[in-house]
C-alpha cells in the first residue's frame, strides 16, 4: 500500500543531494520529492544512511504531512530501509537547538519515543521503549542473533538509553539500562534453556574512533537456567566487566562474576564477531567454598552421567584458560579441604593440593593429606605426587601409614590403549599388629600380625584381577586366595570371584577370638568358586575338615551347643536336658563340613552319613560326643543370622 | 538357529583342514530363548503382569 | 575331509541341542539385583516415556530425546535417571551374558532386548528405528 503511494506525479519539488550531514546522521545520494515545503505529502530517499555508526541501505521516508518551515516535521510518516521497516513514525525538529521529538512504531506493541537536542554544545538523544520483544532487540546485532539463533530467545525488555555528544569530531557516549522480564530461551533438545528470567542490564560506553569502550553489568535477579547438566536459580548473581567492542569482536576486561554463595570469579575474554566464537578466555577465582561449588556445579554434572558423587568441603582457588577448542589449562588449589563419599565409607581430610591440568602438556599434580579413613580403617598423613598426560596417569610410589604399619603403593598407573583405559597396581602391606587392626575394624581381638605382598593387580575393562596368590597368615596357619578378581568394583553389581585355601588354622585361637566356645584342634578348608555380589557371598563350594596330623582334639560344651544352635532353636536345649550337660569338655576324632551355596541355600553335608543325617563331628575318647546334622538345605541368610547371634552371645554361666 | 547354521556353513567353506575351527561353533546365540528371557525381565521391570511368585524361597530350616 | 564333515556335523548337532534346550539363565542374584533396581526406577521414568521426554533407543538404551517436555527444574534429575537406567541396562546385558557362560553374547543380548523393549512399549511412547523417532 505504501509502496504504491503515487507521489512523483504531483510533486512540486524534486531535490537531489549528493550528501546531507547532520550531527548524528549522514545521508548520501538523497532524493527529496514534496508537494510543498509547509505541508502535504513528501518522500525522502537516500541510497545510504549512516546513523550513529550504523550503515543503512535504500532508506525511504514517506510523509502524509511534511514541512521544512518553520519547523521540520513529518506526520503520518512511514520509514523503511533495506531489511528494515516499514515503521510508521512522526517527528518534529524545532529551533536552533534542533529539539527533536520523535515517535516510531516498530510494531503494534513496540513504540519508541526519542527526544533530545540534535544541535548545540551538548547534543543528546533520549530513547525510551517499553516491552520490546527481545528477539527484535537481538536482531539489531547480527553477531548476537547468529549466536543465539538455535536458542529461540524470547521475552520483553524495557529500554532506556541516552546518547550524548554525538556528531562529527565528538566522542559519542551512550548510557543504556535494560530490564528483561520473563526472558527465556531453549535449545531444540531442551538441555540448554532458561525460563522466567529477570535480568537488569546496564551499559555505559563511549565511542573512540571505530570502537566502543565502556562497562557493562548484568544482575540476574530471578528465573532459572539449565545449561547441559548445570541448573541454577537466579538471585544474587551478577556479572560486571569493562569491555571494548570493535568491528572484529568483543573484549571483556577486568570482569567479575559473583555467584551467590560460591564466590567471585575474575574473568577476561575475547569473542570474535563473525563467526561468533570465543577466541580466548581466562577465569580466576580465589577462596571458593568447595561445598557450594560441588553441590551447584560438580554434583549435577556427575549425577547426569551416572557417576558417583562426593561430599567436599574447604576452600579452593581456581584458574582456567580457554581457546576456541575449549579448556586448555585448569589449575585447582585446595586448602584444608576434605573429600568423602556420600555414605561416609571413606574420606580424605586436611587436603592441601595443587592440581594442574593442561590439554597439550603433561602435568604433575601433588597433594598432601593429613589423615584418611576407609571404613573403620584409619590412615596417617601422606603426600601424593602424580603425573598426568592425555593417555597416562600415574602415581609415584608412596607409603601410607596405617595403624602401626604402612601400605606401600609401589605402582599405580593408568594408560589408554586403543581408546580404553587400563590400570596396573602393586602394593605391599607391612605387617600390621592384629590386636590393633582388629580393634580398629571393630572385630574380636586377634593376635599376631597381618602382612601382604601384592606384586601385581591389573584393571582391564572394569575387572580387577590379582596375578598369583594373596597369602594371609592368620591363627598360626594361612589363608591363600587365588584367581582373585573384582568385577566392576564401582558398578551397580560389584562381584568378587576367588578360590581360597585355608591350612592348619589353630581352632583354639579362632574360637577364642570369635567367642564361639573353645575348640582345640586344627582345621583345613577349601572354598572353590567363591562369588561375592555386592560384597556378600552368593555362591561357593566349601569344605572344611580337621587337618591331618597329631594334635589335641577337644571341644567345649558351649561350642557343641553353639554348633547345634546353628541348626535352629530347641536343639541346644536337648543336650542340656541329657546327661551330656554334666560334662564341660568332650573329645572328638574329626570335624568335617561342606556347604555348597547356590540361590541363597546352603546344601550341607558332613564327614559321613549317619542315619537320616550326616555326621559333622565324630566323637572320640572319653567322654565322646558326635554331632549329626539332619537338615541338608539351610537358608543361608538365616544361618548367618544364627551365627551372629551365637558369637555375639555372652558366655552362659550355669 | 539361522545364526548357528550360517556359521556352520562358513566353516565348511573355509575350514579346509582345520578341525579346531569347528570347535568354536558354540558361539551360537539362542535368539528365541533370549527373546523369551527378555520378555520375562521386561514384564517384571515394567510390571506388565501381576508379579509372579516365581522366586524360589528356600524354607527356613529347622533341625 | 571325512573328519571335517564329522566335526561340522557334530557342531551342527551341538547347536541343535542348545537350541532345543533353549534356556537363557536369568535367575542369578546379580540379575535380580539389577532388575529390582530398574523396577524401582520405572515408576519415575514412566511419566517421561508417556510425555515423550524419554524414548526407547534402537541400541537397547533409553534416550533423553526431548527435555522440553519436562519442567526446567527437573531436567537435571531426568538426565540422572537416564544415565542410571543405562548403567543398569548395560550391567543387565553383561550379567545375562556372563550368567550363561558366554560373555561374548553381550551385544546379541543387547540387541534382543532393544527389539523387545520397543516391541513391548506402551502406545504413546517414543521408539527409535533407523535413527528416527516415532510415536508408538
Amino acid at each position: 500500500m505504501l509502496a504504491a503511494m503515487p507521489l512523483a506525479a504531483d510533486a512540486a519539488f524534486e531535490l537531489r543531494f549528493d550528501r546531507l550531514s547532520a550531527s548524528a546522521i549522514t545521508l548520501e545520494d538523497v532524493h527529496v520529492e514534496a508537494t510543498a515545503l509547509d505541508g502535504g505529502r513528501a518522500r525522502v530517499r537516500a541510497a545510504r544512511a549512516l546513523i550513529a555508526g550504523r550503515m543503512l541501505q535504500q532508506v525511504q521516508l514517506d510523509c502524509a504531512d511534511f514541512s521544512t518551515l518553520p519547523e521540520q516535521r513529518c506526520r503520518g510518516g512511514v520509514l523503511r530501509a533495506r531489511g528494515y521497516g516499514p515503521w510508521p513514525l512522526d517527528f518534529s525538529v524545532r529551533g536552533a537547538q534542533r529539539v527533536l521529538d520523535a515517535n516510531v512504531r516498530f510494531s503494534p506493541d513496540l513504540r519508541v519515543t526519542v527526544g533530545g537536542a540534535l544541535a548545540g554544545a551538548h547534543p543528546h538523544l533520549a530513547l525510551q521503549a517499553k516491552a520490546v520483544d527481545i528477539a527484535r532487540l537481538l536482531a539489531l546485532e547480527p553477531a548476537l542473533q547468529s549466536l543465539l539463533k538455535d536458542y529461540a530467545p524470547a521475552g520483553r525488555a524495557d529500554v532506556e538509553a541516552v546518547l550524548k555528544d554525538f556528531g562529527a569530531a565528538r566522542s559519542p557516549h551512550i548510557e543504556a539500562r535494560l530490564l528483561l522480564t520473563d526472558a527465556r530461551f531453549a535449545s531444540a533438545d531442551g538441555l540448554r534453556a532458561a525460563e522466567g528470567m529477570s535480568l537488569a542490564l546496564a551499559l555505559d560506553a563511549t565511542r573512540q574512533g571505530e570502537d566502543w569502550l565502556g562497562r557493562a553489568s548484568v544482575d540476574w535477579r530471578a528465573g532459572e537456567l539449565l545449561w547441559d547438566s548445570i541448573y541454577l536459580k537466579g538471585g544474587g548473581t551478577t556479572l560486571a566487566s569493562d569491555f571494548v567492542l570493535t568491528a572484529g569482536g568483543l573484549e571483556l576486561r577486568a570482569g567479575t562474576l559473583d555467584l551467590a554463595g560460591v564466590g567471585r570469579l575474575n574473568l577476561e575474554a575475547l569473542f570474535a564477531r563473525s563467526p561468533a566464537t570465543l577466541t580466548r578466555a581466562r577465569v580466576e577465582g580465589r577462596s571458593f567454598d568447595l561445598d557450594a561449588l560441588n553441590t551447584r556445579f560438580v554434583e549435577p554434572l556427575f549425577a547426569a552421567r551416572g557417576w558417583p558423587t562426593f561430599a567436599v568441603s574447604g576452600r579452593a582457588d581456581l584458574v582456567a584458560e580457554f581457546d576456541p577448542q575449549g579448556a586448555t589449562a585448569v589449575t585447582l588449589r585446595l586448602a584444608d579441604a576434605a573429600v568423602a563419599d556420600k555414605s561416609g565409607r571413606w574420606s580424605l581430610d586436611g587436603v592441601t593440593a595443587v592440581l594442574p591440568w593442561q590439554r597439550d602438556v603433561p602435568t604433575e599434580p601433588h597433594a598432601a593429606v593429613t589423615s584418611a579413613h576407609f571404613d573403620r580403617l584409619p590412615f596417617g598423613a601422606f603426600d601424593l605426587k602424580a603425573s598426568v598426560a592425555a593417555d597416562r596417569v600415574s602415581l609415584q610410589p608412596v607409603r601410607i601409614p596405617v595403624i602401626d604399619a604402612g601400605l606401600r603403593l609401589n605402582l599405580l598407573e593408568f594408560r589408554k590403549d586403543d581408546g580404553r583405559w587400563r590400570g596396573d597396581l602393586s602394593f605391599d602391606l607391612e605387617p600390621v599388629s592384629m590386636p590393633a587392626l582388629s580393634e580398629a575394624l571393630g572385630l574380636p581381638r586377634m593376635a599376631g600380625s597381618l602382612g601382604a605382598s601384592v606384586p601385581h593387580v591389573s584393571w582391564r575393562d572394569g575387572v580387577l584381577s590379582l596375578d598369583g596368590q594373596l597369602l594371609i597368615r592368620v591363627f598360626d596357619g594361612y589363608v591363600a586366595a587365588t584367581g582373585l578378581r573384582v568385577i566392576e568394583p564401582l558398578g551397580t553389581t560389584p562381584r568378587v570371584l576367588a578360590d581360597l585355601q585355608m591350612r592348619y588354622i589353630d581352632l583354639e585361637a579362632l574360637t577364642d577370638t570369635v567367642k564361639f566356645g573353645r575348640v582345640t584342634g586344627r582345621l583345613d578348608g577349601d572354598v572353590k568358586g567363591l562369588e561375592l555380589l555386592r560384597w556378600r557371598p552368593v555362591a561357593f563350594d566349601a569344605h572344611i575338615r580337621s587337618s591331618a596330623g597329631d594334635y589335641p582334639r577337644v571341644i567345649s560344651q558351649r561350642a557343641v551347643q553353639n554348633i547345634t544352635a546353628l541348626g535352629g532353636p530347641g536343639a541346644a536345649a536337648a543336650i542340656q536336658r541329657s546327661f551330656l550337660g554334666f560334662f564341660e569338655r568332650f573329645g572328638y576324632r574329626r570335624i568335617g563340613l561342606s556347604c555348597v551355596l547356590r540361590d541363597g541355600v546352603c546344601d550341607m553335608d558332613g564327614i559321613a552319613p549317619r542315619g537320616d543325617g550326616f555326621m559333622l563331628i565324630e566323637g572320640g575318647g572319653i567322654p565322646a560326643l558326635s554331632v549329626v546334622g539332619y537338615n541338608r538345605r539351610v537358608n543361608w541368610p538365616e544361618l548367618i543370622e544364627r551365627l551372629r547371634r551365637v558369637t555375639d552371645a555372652k558366655p552362659v554361666v550355669k | 538357529m539361522t545364526n548357528a547354521m550360517t556359521r556352520t556353513i562358513c566353516l565348511m567353506l573355509t575350514g579346509a583342514a582345520l578341525s579346531a575351527a569347528c570347535v568354536t561353533i558354540n558361539i551360537y546365540f539362542p535368539a528365541a530363548a533370549a527373546e523369551k528371557a527378555a520378555d520375562r525381565i521386561i514384564d517384571e521391570v515394567w510390571q506388565l503382569k501381576k508379579e509372579q511368585d516365581s522366586k524360589a524361597q528356600p524354607e527356613g530350616s529347622q533341625q | 575331509m571325512n573328519t571335517l564333515k564329522r566335526m561340522v556335523l557334530l557342531g551342527a548337532m551341538w547347536a541343535t541341542t542348545a537350541w532345543a534346550q533353549g534356556n537363557i539363565e536369568i535367575n542369578t542374584p546379580a540379575i535380580s539385583q539389577i532388575k529390582s533396581s530398574m523396577q524401582a526406577r520405572h515408576t519415575q521414568l514412566a511419566p517421561h516415556y508417556a510425555s515423550g521426554a524419554v524414548g526407547l533407543g534402537a541400541d537397547g538404551n533409553v534416550v533423553l530425546r526431548d527435555a522440553n517436555a519436562v519442567p526446567l527444574a527437573q531436567r537435571q534429575a531426568v538426565q540422572g535417571l537416564v544415565a542410571q537406567e543405562n548403567t543398569d541396562r548395560a550391567a543387565l546385558y553383561r550379567e545375562i551374558a556372563r550368567a550363561n557362560g558366554h560373555p561374548e553374547w553381550e551385544a546379541d543380548i543387547r540387541s534382543t532386548f532393544a527389539q523387545r523393549w520397543i516391541e513391548r512399549a506402551q502406545s504413546g511412547w517414543y521408539i527409535q528405528s533407523g535413527g528416527q523417532w516415532s510415536r508408538k
